[in-house]
This record gives structure tokens, C-alpha cells and sequence, in this order.
């Protein structure tokens, strides 16, 4: 393969296996799209990763991670409003945060076209929930359109940039979290860039742009009025597919990945059913489904989370009056997770036993011990919630935000005993800590969420006097979901900018007890949250160490990097097992017989568990045993 | 050619992402039609990570389906017996590193570590023909192979 930004950026058609969060990147180039923006999240991180391999300055748009998914989208909005196509995405929740903007967007008049990429996650893979945003679509008026796999991604996203220029509405391009990972061979068109017009466009005349009392109305009625006519074009889109196994008594009306869950099933079966696989997911195109309806016996509705299809399209059959058996969901299991071919073959058996056999389905026990994700060797996260724990009572409460010390929830720390969304635990805190005297109450939080949405229950805890705690995890960048700077970085996606410090924010908000320390501290950080508890007052300590697996992974690409580990001195250790039961690094391996050894393909050397030995037995390799660990545990 | 499917598998930081990119275009080289498809974000934090990879042209899903990987490579030997009782398919060839990455229960001394006897192939266990490599080079150098199966078509 080209490099890929030279591959994104190519003249000429061309042909490459991608993802579908390359093939969007491709899209928006072709598509002509000038703006850009997201706040991360899995699964549409590696949009952002495919757009930073086109050099800037040869970037046909502008790209920025703004500080949050609402602030995306009011970015995306008022640059379409200067005529320019704007794009913004984010993951499923982030919609969440967006909403107050986004259920606007329908009732004006976005001159230049604005797409809404939203990663949901189906199975919440790597969410905090499996949420179907296609309910947001019904109540904004949105029209969605909803790929399968990274050729339709490419080609999806297109038609939503026409869509959206010609009738100047949002269109919402829906992925799952399997149609952004895919990777396949797509064939793309050319690129031919226009000359561009940057004089900015915006005219109050072609609004209005503000939906108070009779114009919201007003608006209202013109937003319901384009969606009718992003019907019709769906009813003669060739995006929506038909799949004619000349089957008048079976058929099955399905979209996105499911789809193709369903032809690995059905593959092989005696008789296949008919099948019509929508691409325009709201509105629906209803003469089309009539039609498929209307020629067969029994049509199943295969739809991933929630009855969205089912409900409108079981509405359809009864305004028409058909006669058609219509199968929706049939028990609460199909409410939930992925519709992986598995899951598929489990629910066309259970309607369809002479089509597919149950038997087919392979299912078997997993003997291996779970596998946990955990904090990565080094991570200042670990020393943290070792070192409070050290200063906290077994009753006290301590509730966890969004980001990488979310894991300290687990063993053996069971730090973050509460779990809610990006920027709520400061809040949750201060209402655990109402009529609470006796169980002290700490909250956590990352830096990036800090910026985020932390910032109005940090404020209130300032205002209404909440005496908690919070702990600032900072580690100078948004880490769980790819290392992306944010405002404390002193970087934005495109260039170095003035960092804008925690702790200065924390002074300008009017938190009068601010400590600040190194997590790798541990007996301090210890000591200073103890002192912070016991202040009858809203208090915040910064626990702050860079991330070290991008720190480490910065140093692996300069010149003269040594690797670097500890070792256990076998002629000192006790067996204790602090390190391994307690402090809970993954580098520590222990044998049936209780002997601990250093994993050196995880070790990195940093240290930070030298003190928490009591019999002093962990040592950098090279100062009393030299080297000789057992290399990569391997046996 | 009928689907091949792979089921590339090991933890976090082991480098499953660059593995399975190299097979991919390997695959397309070589002229088959191929799909694949990645574990990427919270897992990838010292959890399980997986990469699905599936050859020819009668495919449509990305994902494997459950017992059905017709070669399973795994990087540690926890992961090697997950992947082989839960995806490969009977008579199925299993590639397996030869480390421990051990899980956190392991560590917490509440289960077992997986021993490389637990993987090998024996009428109880999964029939497959499974190679051990002890050295993180692949496929030949360092590997051993147990087979239940005539020898001419193993691949260590
Ligand atoms: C509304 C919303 N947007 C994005 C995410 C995705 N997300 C999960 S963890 C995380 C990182 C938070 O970064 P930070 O607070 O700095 O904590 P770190 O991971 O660096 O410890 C993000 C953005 C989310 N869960 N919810």
C-alpha cells in the first residue's frame, strides 16, 4: 500500500482495502467537504487518524477535535451556514452530549450541507451503553442513511452530502461499530477538485435562524415537509437493495451489518428467503416496503437494538390493510447485542427451524480465566488508586468518571465504585455527600473530560458548597480512546497552542484547596488526600504522570531507546505479594509456588512499583541481578 | 475458493493489528478476495484483542462465526485455549506462541494458569492439529508440532 494520506488524496480512481474509517475520508475528499470536526470516541477514532495522514497543508478541509461533541457540532453547523459542507462525528453517547444543539439542526436552513457521522456501538464493545440513535433521527426529523460495510461507507456518505446540499437539511450517516473496523477492497472515483469560494455566505434572509415561538413552528413544519421529500428520493434510491430469491412466502426486511449476517446464513439454506435491505433508514421508503410486503406470505423484520422498523413498518401494514404475517422481535434477547451471524442463525432458526438448523450453530464453554482490559504498565492511574486507597476508610464512597481510571474499578483496587458518563461524578458526589456525614465522598476524573463536560458540576460543587473530593487524574492527554491532545496538552490536533493549565481553571472557578502532586509519589499523594478529606469544604487534588504507554511509545521511536526493566531479587523476596495482589501491575507473573518474575515484554521500567515492596526485592535489571529474568515469561 | 477463515488472537500490545494487516495483504496478493475486521479501542488495554480474517469469495460477514476459524493464531497460551475451544472448527489448525500473559486472576492466585498440556490435542481436548512456537517468529523456526492428524498436510 501508498502511503495513505498520498492515497486519500489521489486524482485518479483507484482501488484499496481500507476501513470503513478510511473509506469516509476518501468520501469527504471527493464529496468536496470543507469542514471537519469531532470529539473522539470509539468506534470513529481512526477517522480522525486517516485525515492526520494528509499533510495540512495539502488537507482539502479543516479538521479539529473541539472539546466536546456539542461544541463538534456547533462548529460543523455555523461553517455550513458560510455555504461550506461540514461534516461532524463522534461516537454513539456523544450524541447524548450533543442533543441540545442537534435536535435544532433539522429546523434550519443549512446552506451548505451538513453530515452527522455517529459511530453507535451495538454489543457496547466500547461504550457505556448499546443505544439506538436511530431514535434521535425520529425525534429531530433527521433523514438517516445506514452502510453495511466500507464500499457502502465510501458510497453512503456521498449520497448523504447530496442529500443534504440539495434540500440544505442534516443528514445522519449511522455506523456500527463492525462497518467502521471492516476492512475490504473499495473501489474509488476520482477526485477533481472545484475552485473554491470562501467568501462567507451567511445571510440571515435565508434562515431564519431563530426558532422562537410561531417561526419554531413554522420551522417545524418545513423540517417535516423536507423529510416527505427525502422519502421520495428513497423510494427510487438504488442504494436500497432487493435481494430476489423468487421467494413469495418468506421475506425479511433488514439493514446495516445485520444484513450481512443474514447472507452468511442464509447461504446455505434449502430456501432462501426474499430480501429487502434498506439503506434509507428514516423515512422509510413506504411504497417500497408495501410492495415487498405485499408479496409475501410472512416477513420477518431483522433489526439490531430496538423495534424502530418494526413499529413503522407494522404501522404501514395496517394502514393498508395486508394481510401479510409480520415477525418482529420475539423475546428480549433480541433487544440486546451485536447481530453477529451467530446471533442471526440463533433468531431465523428459532422463526424458520426448516431453513435454518439450530443444530448449526456452534456454541461452546470458554475454559480460559477472563481477561479483563487493565491499567497498562506504568500508569500513573495504578499508583493513584494504590496511594488513596492508603488514605481512604473501607465505608468512604468513591465514584469513577469516564476514561482510562474507569478500570480502576476492578481488582484489586475497587476504586470507582459508581459509573455514569463523561464529567458526571463530581455531581453524583456532591448528592452521595447531602445528609452524609459519616462515609467521606471522591470522585475521579481525567483531564480530557475535565475540559469536557466537568466543568457546570465542578462549578456547582464550588457554588452550593459540596465538601467531596475530587481527584484530577491528569495525564496530559485523552488516553483511553487513542492519545488525543486536548486543552491542557499544549497542542490542538493541528498545531502547539497555549496550554490551558488545570489548575489555573481550578483558581479562576474559585476552588480554594488545590494539591497537586505526582502520582508516582505515592506516599505524598497518600498524605494529601487524607488532608483533603478532612476538609469540610469542596476540595480538588491533581494526581498527575503522563501517560506512559504514549510516553513509552514516543520513546521507542528515538534514536538510542533502550528497553528497561525490573527484576525480582529471588535472594530477598519474602513472597509478600504486594506487588502482584495489591499494586496489581499485569508485569508481575506468579508461579503455583508463589515465586513472582517480571514479564519484560510488558515491563518498561519505570519503577513506579519498587515502592511499594516491603522487603525492598524489586530492583532496575542490571543493579543486583543482571538481567537474568525470565524473558517474556516464556516458557 | 470456499471461505478460509482466520481468527488472529492475543492481548493487548502484542502487535495483532500489524499481524493481521500483513495476512490481509498477504491474502490480496496472492488474489483472493479478502474481509477482515479488528477488536479496537477499550480492549485493547491489556484485554483480549482479536482480529477476524476471512478469505474468498462466498463471504459476507467480517466475523468469523463462533467454531468456525479453520486456522486460529494466537499469541499467548491463555488466549490459544480460548480461541481453540471457542472458534476453531473441528480438525481446525491451531498456531500458537508459546508465552503467558498472565490474566488477572492468574495473578490474583483465584485460577490456574493455562499449561501448554491443556492445548495439545488429545481425543478430550478439540481435534485439531495444534504448533507450539517458543520463539515469536512464525511459522517454522522454534515450533513444534503435535498432530492428530497425517503430517503432510500440517504446517509446522
Ligand atoms: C460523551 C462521550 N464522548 C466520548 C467518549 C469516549 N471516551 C471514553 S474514555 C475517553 C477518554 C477520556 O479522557 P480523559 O478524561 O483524559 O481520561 P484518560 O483516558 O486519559 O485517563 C473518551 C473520550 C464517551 N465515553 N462519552
Amino acid at each position: 500500500m501508498k502511503h495513505m494520506g498520498e492515497m486519500l488524496l489521489r486524482r485518479e480512481p483507484f482501488s484499496e482495502i481500507v476501513m470503513g474509517n478510511t473509506a469516509i475520508v476518501r468520501a469527504m475528499v471527493e464529496a468536496g467537504t470543507r469542514v471537519v470536526s469531532s470529539y473522539p470516541g470509539s468506534p470513529t477514532p481512526e477517522i480522525a487518524t486517516a485525515i492526520g495522514t494528509m499533510p495540512q497543508d495539502q488537507r482539502p478541509f479543516y479538521f479539529e477535535f473541539s472539546t466536546n461533541e456539542k461544541v463538534a457540532t456547533e462548529l460543523a453547523y455555523g461553517a455550513a451556514l458560510n455555504g461550506h459542507l461540514a461534516t461532524v462525528f463522534f461516537k454513539s453517547v456523544g450524541l447524548n452530549v450533543a442533543a441540545d444543539t442537534f435536535v435544532q439542526l433539522s429546523l434550519m436552513n443549512i446552506i451548505g450541507g451538513m453530515v452527522v457521522v455517529l459511530g453507535d456501538d451495538p454489543g457496547a464493545n466500547s461504550s457505556q451503553n448499546e443505544q439506538d440513535n436511530r431514535h434521535y433521527a425520529k425525534l429531530s426529523y433527521t433523514p438517516v442513511l445506514e452502510p453495511a460495510d466500507p464500499a457502502e461507507v465510501y458510497h453512503f456518505y456521498r449520497e448523504a452530502a447530496r442529500l443534504s446540499q440539495s434540500l440544505k437539511m442534516p443528514v445522519i450517516l449511522r455506523l456500527t461499530t463492525h462497518v467502521c473496523h471492516a476492512k475490504q477492497k473499495v473501489a474509488f472515483g476520482a477526485w477533481n477538485p472545484e475552485p473554491r469560494d470562501d467568501a462567507p455566505r451567511f445571510d440571515p434572509a435565508n434562515g431564519p435562524y431563530i426558532p422562537l415561538t410561531h417561526m419554531a413552528l413554522e420551522q417545524k413544519r418545513k423540517a417535516l415537509q423536507r423529510l416527505e421529500s427525502v422519502r421520495q428520493r428513497a423510494e427510487a434510491s438504488p442504494l436500497n437493495r432487493l435481494v430476489d430469491n423468487a421467494n413469495r412466502q418468506r421475506g425479511i426486511i433488514t439493514m446495516g451489518l445485520p444484513f450481512l449476517s443474514l447472507m452468511e446464513v442464509v447461504n446455505d439454506a434449502a430456501h432462501r428467503p426474499d430480501i429487502l435491505k434498506l439503506a434509507y433508514v428514516h423515512p422509510l421508503p413506504r411504497k417500497t416496503i408495501v410492495d415487498f410486503l405485499n408479496h409475501h406470505q410472512a416477513v420477518k423484520i431483522l433489526e439490531e437494538l430496538d423495534d424502530v422498523l418494526e413499529v413503522q413498518i407494522k404501522a404501514i401494514a395496517f394502514d393498508e390493510g395486508l394481510p401479510v404475517k409480520i415477525i418482529g422481535k420475539t423475546d428480549l434477547d433480541d433487544w440486546v447485542g451485536e447481530y453477529t451471524p451467530d446471533k442471526v442463525r440463533q433468531i431465523i432458526a428459532g422463526i424458520w427451524p426448516d431453513m435454518v438448523a439450530p443444530s448449526t450453530l456452534i456454541r461452546r464453554d470458554d475454559p480460559a480465566p477472563a481477561r479483563p482490559a487493565q491499567l497498562c504498565p506504568g500508569c500513573g492511574h495504578r499508583s493513584a488508586f494504590h496511594a488513596i486507597k492508603q488514605a481512604l476508610a473501607p465505608t468512604d464512597i468513591t465514584v469513577a468518571d469516564i476514561g482510562c481510571h474507569t478500570l480502576g474499578f476492578q481488582a484489586p483496587y475497587a476504586m470507582g465504585q459508581l459509573l455514569m458518563c463523561m464529567g458526571a461524578s463530581t455531581a453524583m458526589a456532591s448528592g452521595l455527600r447531602l445528609f452524609n456525614t459519616r462515609r467521606k465522598v471522591v470522585a475521579f476524573m481525567g483531564d480530557s473530560t475535565f475540559f469536557h463536560a466537568a466543568l457546570p458540576g465542578i462549578i456547582n460543587a464550588v457554588f452550593n458548597r459540596h465538601p467531596i473530593t475530587l481527584i484530577l487524574m491528569e495525564n496530559g492527554t485523552t488516553a483511553m480512546t487513542g492519545h488525543q491532545d486536548h486543552a491542557a496538552s499544549g497542542r490542538n490536533v493541528n498545531t502547539p497552542t497555549d496550554a490551558i493549565p488545570v489548575r489555573q481553571v481550578l483558581d479562576g472557578l474559585g476552588v480554594k484547596h488545590i494539591f497537586d502532586v505526582d502520582t508516582y509519589q505515592q506516599a505524598k499523594l497518600t498524605q494529601l488526600v487524607r488532608e483533603a478529606v478532612a476538609i469540610d469544604d469542596f476540595s480538588v487534588v491533581i494526581a498527575r504522570h503522563p501517560c506512559m504507554l504514549k510516553f513509552t511509545r514516543e520513546r521507542r521511536k528515538t534514536a538510542g531507546y533502550e528497553q528497561r526493566h525490573v527484576v525480582i531479587d529471588q535472594t530477598v523476596c519474602e513472597r509478600v505479594h504486594t506487588c502482584v495482589e495489591t499494586f496489581g501491575c499485569p508485569t508481575f507473573n506468579r508461579d503455583d509456588q508463589g515465586k513472582v518474575t517480571i514479564n519484560t515484554d510488558l515491563c518498561i521500567g519505570d519503577g513506579s512499583c519498587i515502592q511499594t515492596c516491603p522487603t525492598q526485592a524489586i530492583v532496575p535489571a542490571g543493579k543486583s541481578d543482571p538481567g537474568k529474568s525470565n524473558p517474556g515469561g516464556a516458557a | 475458493m470456499k471461505a478460509f477463515n482466520i481468527y488472529l488472537t492475543g492481548v493487548g500490545g502484542q502487535g495483532i493489528g500489524l499481524i493481521s494487516e500483513t495476512i490481509l495483504r498477504a491474502a490480496d496478493h496472492a488474489g483472493h478476495a479478502v474481509k477482515s475486521v479488528d477488536t479496537h479501542g477499550l480492549a485493547q488495554r491489556g484485554g483480549i484483542v482479536v482480529s477476524h480474517i476471512r478469505l474468498g469469495t462466498e463471504i459476507f460477514s467480517p466475523l468469523v462465526p463462533a467454531g468456525r476459524a479453520d486456522l486460529v493464531i494466537a499469541l499467548e497460551r491463555h488466549e490459544a485455549l480460548r480461541a481453540m475451544a471457542t472458534q476453531l472448527k473441528p480438525k481446525g489448525v491451531l498456531v500458537y506462541y508459546n508465552t503467558s500473559w498472565q490474566p488477572l486472576s492468574v495473578r490474583l492466585n483465584q485460577t490456574a494458569e493455562t499449561r501448554p498440556a491443556e492445548i495439545e490435542p488429545s481425543p478430550g481436548n478439540r481435534e485439531s492439529r495444534s504448533t507450539r512456537c517458543s520463539r515469536p517468529i512464525f511459522p517454522t523456526s522454534g515450533c513444534r508440532t503435535w498432530s492428530s492428524w497425517p503430517k503432510s498436510a500440517a504446517s509446522g
